[in-house]
């Protein structure tokens, strides 16, 4: 490529199925999944890489949506939030309700995306460190922090029990 | 007790929250995410570039001329009073004359798209004419202060007051004469941001029939609406609000933002339109936590039991009143917490200036004063060398006995224990042994919140049941706003009607079909819709049980409206403030922490907070009630900032707020429910919405001074300030003979610097703790 | 809803293409968009020039990280995360690691890249001031393909954003060393930007000290190298080296760093 292109046509692979799209140049990976492709799981809660709402993987490797154009991800593979294949994703989401891991739910599917790019045996610390990219306004991380080490399958095997005084 | 417990089957039990599923999907839908209908519109603001200007001319030909603008809307296109605000009307939709303020809008771009939108707003050019500027909320009653609201009749002796409030009880100069100790400070608490995660955003939509319907996510539709419709001249009938998922919102949704715009830009190009805030605009559109300056003198005597406060509270209001006048009635109320204190002299005024807007905000004015109570308190019983936590205890209110304010309380048999049980918890663990870095310290605090409207305010909300052969279906306008009402309802409703939760379904996002549960804010609506949900339920289940055996149900089923109404209260007045609130929750948080002495850094190990909120309806719900408000406490004592030059937030996103990350947070958090189920919440319940996040502060300060011998008084306690204070604790003991210092303090019965002695440790390690969790 | 401006992208797959590219007006060169994307949105004065977007991230010239006698050869395309991973980069360029590893949140640090660091202050150039005290030298191709060893400190203290933009880092070389550390006192844990970062670095037989967070970017202090050890004699190097008052500098902020400066010392000589 050696001239520059205000449209691009790219072929992206999302969650598993082929999107061939043409592209302004200027448009962000977060536009083109919520606009283009309707897939609005992923959020904005800043535009500016400042609290990990818009958080997806990329090759497997977590990055901010925001800060990313679309035109950079031709032939490669986008996992969101949406994505259903993923056994982990899968106890991930179960271990957030559990634990109850969101409230207003809008920083989840970046928590939940990021988590799933999380060692499979990281403890405690290296889960905060994981997700320190992830801003939460509601839950003070605890729980999130509980489901995860639940996901991985090590968590308190006992339910939670109800509080008594 | 106990009894009773075992035979609920619902209420009580950790039920996954019913909007779970959809969000770890990603397929909740919050107003961003709404389908577009075709034709919509997007409208972008033109708002004050400096805080305080008379408007000349607004010219909007250059962006009319922009391609794709559809409509450039001013002042003159409202049609209405184009007037808002939760208290006072005195905000306008769209400013005319004059900019007072961060947040005024004075155009409104409606485009094909919201690039269009934006780029044309940018076009807007404004001839305005620089005024005087009001930064100082000090210097607010000055004589040569500028006047913000001059159209506005004065309240006190200012045209500045916004409001006032006044408590005078029992006779402070003879029990400050008779005391042993006189504590006087000065409190500083400053901006806070509620930084919810999802900008403000929404969709305007013209019906068919005339009316327009308005897709938001807000905490109180149908008070959006009745101010909508009188800033528009639209009559409310002809409006509808569809609530969205809410991402977040901590009292920051409780005013307008973007509601009245999108419903002025749908009906002036009878098209569809939607505005999607960024984060900078979000921070300028929303009020803020108010900024304190709080004077405290605490007496007590040789025991540590409080004799008397003398308390006067300044809040800056900023350019609108918004909530300012119940905040401020709200900080003198409690401003001695969950304290008798027989002599008090209380006072607080909040006053207009040119800075940002201040509202509602988790705690609603009693995070500020309880950190100068708390502060104080701990003060007392460090220059008595008593213990912390005796001191509090010996102060409590006790059933029946009387607040500061001459409120009678019965239901508080919960508050002592909140204390013995954290103290016990947290002593299972000892605080590890300093290190050439870090040095340990624990602190205590206690606090009360209010639950509901209070002061006179009629706090009622409206369900409706309807129950048919598969089930229930709960109507009731009790905003989701992420902490779980829905889902409390739900368990509510089921335990009432004896059917499965599963069978329960809780509707509540559409004004058109919708009765009124007032606002989701004040820890009210697990009481007030609870109740109101429960008294619906009982009704038609004794509509069912009176009905002819196996009679089958109507078709259309069985319905049943039941209105609660919380028990009168009267507004707070000098004379008599008797009965300015309904029902309390208690608090006693403990905090451990580490603190650098070399650099300032302070760190929270861990936190043990102990809640009376009444019956817990869902334990999981609760729990993350406390590790959320602790954690927000925790921004609040050491990192959060909002910085303002010139009337104008500087901080433009989510950095400059310095908000806690994973990593920051606390990483232990142990949260103990005491249920003490007096009082007539439904099952017992009360609301905990806000209590848990109040006295995480000072408790974290109060572990700050016993690590290092530091008070910090002005919040947050950054490292500078840490350092500043320890710079002049060395200048301090430098100068002082040994021996005297700390005998000086109590004598002169004044305690007013930075550093004064270590206070008692509060607890002697014992043994080491389990895991961290909600356990009996 | 980002509010980009418009824009061309390019992404050329050689050097030779790359310097074609970015020598055209309106160039600006694009790796890992982490603060460029922002300026853009942002419309920041700087940006207004740009039309075109060159991303570089195909350019082998600048990837990879290269142990050779007596230094690490680092391509001006490594993020963060990697300098924060790199066994080599831990061992032979402590306090590199650390920087990266202290920097931004870890989504920022998958994109972010050395290059950009030298070329920006956000958030307060951690990386550039590990790579200050550690004495590493930038290779930088101009337009004819030429390319020239600059030493850092020369181009963070020209402050590159307003540097001939014909020029492309590839990469930068730092010296070997098993004597480095780096300290910082941040706002926060994560996304925090540095109150005051501390590099400090054996080179050679000297110490070597570089500052970040004090003033408008991370510099080299000699006068403090100098006086390393002697705590007056450090606090007074420090008060010359930076001015009081500027952007809030206040006395806790110089005692900060004289702690930071001892602590970070302390671990390179043990």
């Amino acid at each position: 490529m050696t001239t520059p292109a205000a449209t691009l046509a790219i072929t992206v692979d999302v969650n598993g199925g082929p999107v061939r799209v043409r592209v302004a140049a200027a448009t962000t990976l977060v536009d083109l999944l919520r606009d283009r492709l309707a897939l609005t799981g992923t959020k904005v809660g800043c535009g500016v890489g400042e609290c990990g709402a818009c958080t997806v993987l990329l090759d497997d490797v977590p990055v901010l949506a925001c800060l990313v154009l679309a035109v950079e991800v031709d032939g490669r593979r986008i996992t969101t939030i949406e994505d259903g294949r993923d056994a982990r994703m899968e106890r991930l989401r179960a271990a957030f309700i559990e634990e109850g891991a969101l409230q207003c739910g809008f920083c989840t599917p970046g928590m939940i995306v990021a988590a799933r790019a999380l060692a499979a045996d990281a403890d405690d610390t290296a889960i905060r460190a994981g997700l320190a990219g992830n801003l939460c306004r509601c839950t003070g991380y605890a729980a999130i922090v509980r489901a995860v080490r639940r996901a991985r399958g090590r968590g308190p095997r006992r339910p939670t029990r109800r509080t008594r005084g | 007790m106990a009894e009773m417990r075992k035979k609920l089957r619902t209420v009580g039990r950790a039920l996954a929250r019913v909007d779970g599923d959809a969000k770890v999907r990603g397929t909740a839908i919050f107003p961003e995410d709404r389908a577009l209908p075709p034709g919509t519109l997007h409208a972008a603001t033109v708002r004050a570039p400096i805080a305080a200007a008379r408007i000349l001319r607004v010219d909007v030909a250059p962006a009319l001329a922009t391609k794709g603008v559809v409509r450039v809307l001013t002042a003159a296109d409202v049609r209405g009073t184009n007037r808002f605000g939760l208290k006072e009307r005195d905000q306008p939709v769209l400013a005319s004359d004059r900019i007072r303020g961060a947040s005024d809008v004075i155009a409104l771009v409606v485009a094909t798209s919201a690039a269009a939108a934006r780029a044309a707003a940018r076009r807007v050019r404004l001839d305005l004419a620089v005024a005087p500027l009001l930064e100082d909320p000090e210097r607010a009653c000055d004589p040569d202060a500028p006047v913000i609201h001059p159209e506005r009749a004065a309240v006190g002796a200012h045209p500045n007051v916004v409001a006032t409030a006044t408590v005078r009880r029992g006779d402070v100069a003879a029990a400050r004469k008779r005391a042993a100790v006189v504590i006087e400070g000065v409190y500083t608490t400053r901006w806070v941001e509620h930084a919810f995660l999802a900008p403000e955003a929404g969709l305007a939509v013209p019906e068919p029939d005339g009316g327009l319907t308005l897709y938001v996510a807000t905490q109180w539709p149908e008070t959006d609406l009745r101010q909508a419709a009188a800033a528009l001249g639209e009559p409310l009938a002809r409006l509808r609000l569809v609530q969205q998922a809410i991402g977040g919102a901590f009292g920051g949704r409780e005013d307008v933002s973007l509601q009245i715009l999108l419903l002025l830009a749908a009906r002036a190009t009878g098209r569809p339109v939607r505005m999607v805030w960024d984060r900078a605009e979000s921070i300028r559109g929303h009020g803020k936590r108010h900024p304190f300056r709080i004077r405290h003198t605490l007496a007590a005597d040789a025991r540590g039991r409080f004799t008397a406060a003398v308390i006067d509270v300044l809040a800056d209001a900023g350019c609108y009143a918004s909530t300012s006048r119940i905040v401020i009635a709200n900080a003198v109320a409690q401003a001695c917490g969950p304290y008798a204190v027989p002599a008090v002299d209380l006072s607080g005024q909040a006053v207009y200036t040119n800075n940002p807007v201040t509202g509602a905000f988790r705690g609603f004015g009693v995070n500020q004063v309880c950190f100068a109570m708390e502060q104080q308190v701990s003060k007392v019983a460090a220059a008595l060398g008593l213990d912390p936590a005796t001191v509090r205890a010996r102060n409590f209110v006790r059933p029946g006995g009387r607040l500061a304010t001459g409120l009678r309380v019965d239901a508080c048999a919960g508050l002592p224990r909140t204390l013995t049980r954290a103290m016990r918890r947290a002593r299972r663990r000892p605080l590890p042994r300093a290190t050439a870095e870090w040095v340990y310290g624990r602190g205590i605090a206690s606090a009360s919140k209010n639950v509901g409207y209070s002061f006179g305010v009629d706090d009622h909300a409206t369900a409706r049941v309807t129950l048919s052969a598969d089930g229930a279906t709960v109507f009731v306008g009790a905003a989701e706003v992420g902490q779980g009402v829905t889902t409390v309802l739900t368990q509510i409703a089921a335990e009432t009607l004896g059917l499965p939760p599963a069978r329960i379904r809780v509707v509540s996002d559409d004004t058109a079909t919708v009765p009124e549960a007032g606002s989701t804010s004040a820890s009210r609506q697990t009481f007030v819709a609870g109740n109101a949900v429960r008294l619906a339920c009982a009704r038609v289940r004794r509509k069912l049980t009176t009905r002819a055996a196996r009679a089958p149900l109507p078709r259309a089923g069985l319905s049943v409206t039941a209105t609660f109404h919380a028990p009168r209260t009267q507004p707070l007045t000098a004379a008599d403030a008797r009965r300015h609130s309904y029902a309390y929750t208690w608090c006693t948080c403990v905090a451990d922490v580490a603190v650098d002495r070399a650099t300032g850094v302070v760190r929270v190990l861990r936190v043990v907070e102990a809640v009376d909120a009444g019956r817990v309806v869902n334990p999981t719900l609760l729990r993350g009630q406390v590790e959320g408000g602790v954690v927000m406490g925790q921004g609040y004592a050491l990192l959060e900032r909002l910085d303002v030059r010139s009337g104008m937030p500087t901080t433009r996103g989510l950095d400059g707020c310095v908000l806690p990350t994973a990593v920051d947070a606390v990483p232990m958090i142990e949260a103990i429910a005491i249920e003490e189920r007096a009082l007539a919440g439904p099952f017992g319940a009360r609301g905990v919405g806000e209590i848990t996040m109040i006295p995480v502060a000072p408790a974290i300060t109060a572990a700050i001074h016993a690590a290092i011998g530091v008070w910090v008084d002005d919040l947050p306690a950054t490292p500078a300030r840490i350092l500043a204070g320890l710079a002049t604790q060395q200048c301090a003991s430098a100068r002082q003979t040994p021996g005297n210092a700390e005998r000086t303090n109590v004598r002169a019965r004044r305690s007013t610097g930075a550093t004064s002695p270590r206070a008692k440790p509060v607890t002697k390690p014992r043994s080491m703790l389990r895991r961290s969790g909600v356990t009996p | 809803m980002s509010d980009l401006p418009p824009l061309r992208y390019l992404r050329p797959r050689d050097l030779d293409e790359a310097l074609t590219a970015i020598a055209r007006p309106g160039a600006c060169i694009y790796a890992g968009g982490t603060d460029l994307l922002v300026a853009l949105s942002e419309r920041r004065a700087w940006t207004r020039f740009v039309r075109t977007v060159v991303d570089v991230k195909a350019l082998d010239a600048a990837r990879g990280i290269t142990r050779r006698a007596g230094e690490l050869r680092i391509g001006a395309l490594t993020t963060a995360h990697a300098l924060a991973t790199d066994p080599d980069v831990g061992r032979h360029a402590a306090a590199l690691a650390e920087a990266a590893h202290l920097t931004s949140a870890p989504a920022l640090r998958r994109r972010g890249t050395v290059g950009g660091n030298l070329v920006t202050p956000h958030p307060a150039g951690d990386i550039a001031t590990a790579l200050l005290a550690l004495g590493a030298v930038a290779e930088v191709a101009d337009a004819s393909g030429r390319v020239a060893d600059v030493p850092v400190a020369e181009l963070v203290a020209s402050h590159a954003r307003t540097w001939p933009r014909q020029r492309l880092i590839l990469a930068v070389r730092v010296p070997r060393t098993r004597r480095s550390a780096f300290e910082k006192v941040a706002t926060r844990a994560a996304f925090g930007r540095a109150v005051v970062a501390v590099a400090v670095a054996g080179v050679g037989p000297r110490l070597q000290v570089a500052l970040g967070g004090l003033g408008g970017r991370p510099f080299v202090a000699l006068d403090v190298a100098a006086a390393l050890g002697r705590r007056p004699a450090v606090d007074g190097a420090l008060a010359s080296a930076c001015r009081l008052g500027d952007d809030g500098i206040g006395p806790e902020r110089l005692r900060l760093a004289a702690t930071l400066i001892a602590r970070a010392a302390a671990r390179v000589r043990t």
